[in-house]
C-alpha cells in the first residue's frame, strides 16, 4: 500500500513538473476603441498562402476559443466552417491580404449578404508557426522480448512566432496588431522509462495572445476577463 | 488470432507482452507501408453569381480513369494516389455553380470544357524537410464552343500541403493534401472564369475568334498522337540499346574478371610450382646432406682394402 501511494505520489510530482516557457506579448492599437455589440460575430483565419506559411488550424482554433470564453458576447465562428461556406473567396491562395481587398470581394454580392446574415464584424488573422529551433542530447531505446527500455537525455528548444491582425469590416481598415514570441526548452531524461518535460510552447503563445486580444476587445483595457 | 496462434506457439507469453508487440508491429505497418490512397471529395460549392452560359463538360476516358502510379522504387509512401472521382467532382462543382451545366450528351450548349491534366507531382516530409505534404496538379483545359471550334486553351495549377501530425498517416495526409490542391484549382476558377475575355464575350452574346478549327484540332491530336508514339518507340529502342549497352558491359566486366581469376590462378600456380621447386630442391639438399652424414665414413675411407698396420690392435673376430 505504502509503496503503491509512494509510486503514485512520484508520478504525480513528475506530471507537475514542466519545462518553462518565456512569452514575449506586443500590442498595437490603431483605433482607441474595438467596439463589440450583442450579437456580433467574428472570424480568426490563419494564413496558409505560401509553402513556408502554414499557421497550425489548432492555435487558431485555440485563439477562437479564448476570444470566445473572454468575450462572451461575441460569437467565433470557426475557420473551417467559415472558409467552406465562403468558398473559394478565403482558400489559401485567394484569401485578401490587405483590407481594402477584403472590401473588393465583398462586392460580390453573394458573400456580402452572407457577411451580413452571420453579423461578421471583425477579422483576426493569424500568421506564424511554432518551429523547433535547437536540440541536443541522445536517448536509445531497446526492446526485447524480456522488455524494453530507453536511457539517456535530450532537450529541445522550440520557438513560436506570431502576428495577429485585426481588421474592421464596417471601415475596412486595420484597427490592431498583436504579436506573440515565445521560446520554451523541453527536457527529456529517460531511465528505464523516458519522463518528458515538456514546455507547451504553442499553447503558451496562445494563452498569451489570446488574453491580449480579449484586452483589446474588451471595453475596459486592463480588465481581463479571461481565466489564465 | 495473432495472439493466440502466438500463444499456443509458446512465442508470446503474457497478455501485455502480447499487445505491446500487436501494437509496435501495427505502428510499423501505418508508418512504414508504401500506400495506394484513394482520394474522397472533399470540395464546396462556390458562393458565386452564374452566368447566363450553357456549358458542356467533356471527361475524356483518359481522365475519368486517372491514376497516378509512382514509379520510383525509393519513394515509398506513395505507390499511387486515384483522384479521378475527387477531380470530376471539383469540376462538376465549379461549372454547375458559375455555369448552368447541360447534362451528358446534350448537344445544346454555348461552351464545351475538356479538363486534361498536364502534370502531377507530390513531396514527403523526408524529400523537402518541410514537415508537410505538398501535391501539385495542372490542368489545361479546352474551350470549345458549340461546333466543337477551339476558342481557348488554358493552363491552370492547383498547390496542396497538409502538414504532417503525430496520429496522422501519410494516406490522410496525401488525401487532404490533394484536396486542397484541387480546392486551389477550383478556387482559381470559380474567381477568374467569368474575367476572361472569351467568356465575357460569350456572355456578351459574341462569337470568339477561333483558335483551331475542329478539323484541325483532330489534325493537331492525330500528330500529337503520332508524336508521342514515335516518342515512346525512340524511348523503348533507346531502353533496349540501353540494356544491350549495359549486357555487354557486364559482359565485358565478367570477361575481364574471369582472366583476372584465371592470370591471378596461374599466378598462384606458378608461384606455387616455384615453391615446390624450392621445397623439392631444399629437401634434396637436406637428403643429400643427411646422405653424406651417415655415409661419410664410407667415402672416407681408401676404395682399396689396406692390411691393418701393426700399431693397430687386430679384429679379435677374425
Amino acid at each position: 500500500m505504502k509503496q503503491n501511494l509512494k509510486f503514485i505520489s512520484t508520478a504525480a510530482a513528475l506530471l507537475l513538473l514542466s519545462a518553462c516557457t518565456t512569452i514575449n506579448v506586443d500590442h498595437v492599437r490603431l483605433k482607441d476603441t474595438a467596439e463589440l455589440k450583442k450579437g456580433d460575430a467574428m472570424v480568426v483565419l490563419g494564413r496558409h498562402q505560401t509553402a513556408e506559411i502554414q499557421t497550425e488550424a489548432s492555435l487558431v482554433s485555440c485563439i477562437g476559443g479564448r476570444l470566445a470564453r473572454g468575450t462572451g458576447e461575441v460569437r467565433i465562428i470557426p475557420e473551417s466552417e467559415f472558409v467552406d461556406s465562403f468558398y473559394p473567396w478565403f482558400e489559401a491562395r485567394t484569401a485578401p491580404l490587405h483590407p481594402k481587398k477584403l472590401r473588393k470581394v465583398l462586392d460580390q454580392p453573394l458573400v456580402a449578404e452572407k457577411i451580413k446574415a452571420l453579423n461578421i464584424r471583425y477579422f483576426v488573422w493569424v500568421e506564424g508557426s511554432t518551429e523547433r529551433t535547437n536540440s541536443a542530447g541522445s536517448m536509445t531505446c531497446s526492446v526485447g522480448p524480456g522488455g524494453g527500455g530507453c536511457f539517456g537525455f535530450g532537450t529541445w528548444e522550440d520557438t513560436s512566432d506570431y502576428e495577429t491582425t485585426i481588421w474592421d469590416l464596417e471601415t475596412f481598415t486595420e484597427v490592431g496588431r498583436v504579436s506573440t514570441e515565445a521560446v520554451g526548452t523541453s527536457y527529456m531524461p529517460a531511465f528505464v522509462i523516458p519522463i518528458p518535460l515538456l514546455a507547451q510552447v504553442e499553447g503558451d503563445a496562445c494563452q498569451g495572445m489570446g488574453n491580449q486580444l480579449v484586452r483589446f476587445f474588451a471595453k475596459d483595457d486592463t480588465a481581463l476577463k479571461t481565466s489564465p | 488470432m495473432l495472439d493466440k496462434m502466438l500463444r499456443v506457439r509458446g512465442i508470446m507469453k503474457s497478455n501485455w507482452f502480447t499487445h505491446k508487440s500487436i501494437c509496435l508491429l501495427a505502428v510499423a505497418l501505418i508508418s512504414g507501408c508504401a500506400n495506394s490512397v484513394v482520394v474522397k471529395p472533399d470540395i464546396p460549392r462556390p458562393l458565386v453569381e452564374r452566368l447566363d452560359l450553357k456549358t458542356n463538360l467533356v471527361f475524356t476516358d483518359t481522365f475519368n480513369d486517372y491514376v497516378y502510379l509512382e514509379s520510383e522504387k525509393k519513394r515509398g509512401s506513395l505507390k499511387s494516389l486515384n483522384f479521378a472521382d475527387a477531380q470530376t467532382t471539383m469540376f462538376r462543382q465549379v461549372f454547375s455553380s458559375v455555369t448552368n451545366l447541360v447534362e451528358e450528351g446534350s448537344s445544346e450548349y454555348d461552351l464545351a470544357i475538356e479538363p486534361e491534366i498536364l502534370d502531377f507531382q507530390y513531396s514527403e516530409p523526408s524529400e523537402t524537410k518541410l514537415k508537410q505534404y505538398e501535391i501539385w496538379i495542372k490542368y489545361r483545359l479546352k474551350l470549345l464552343n458549340n461546333t466543337e471550334d477551339s476558342i481557348a486553351d488554358w493552363t491552370i495549377k492547383g498547390y496542396g500541403k497538409t502538414p504532417t501530425g503525430l496520429l496522422t498517416s501519410a494516406s490522410s495526409a496525401f488525401n487532404a493534401a490533394t484536396n486542397i490542391a484541387l480546392r486551389d484549382v477550383g478556387a482559381q476558377l470559380s474567381i477568374r472564369f467569368p474575367k476572361q475575355r472569351v467568356i465575357k464575350t460569350l456572355v456578351d452574346g459574341g462569337t470568339p475568334r477561333v483558335i483551331a478549327t475542329k478539323a484541325e484540332r483532330i489534325q493537331q491530336a492525330l500528330d500529337k498522337k503520332a508524336a508521342e508514339e514515335q516518342k515512346a518507340k525512340d524511348r523503348a529502342a533507346e531502353a533496349i540499346a540501353a540494356k544491350e549497352r549495359r549486357e555487354k558491359e557486364k559482359q565485358a566486366r565478367k570477361e575481364k574478371r574471369k582472366n583476372k581469376t584465371k592470370n591471378k590462378s596461374d599466378e598462384v600456380k606458378e608461384a606455387e610450382d616455384v615453391v615446390d621447386e624450392a621445397d623439392a630442391a631444399q629437401e634434396g639438399q637436406v637428403a643429400s646432406e643427411k646422405v653424406k652424414e651417415n655415409e661419410a665414413p664410407t667415402f672416407e675411407e681408401p676404395l682399396v682394402e689396406q692390411e691393418p698396420s701393426a700399431d693397430q690392435e687386430p679384429d679379435t673376430n677374425d
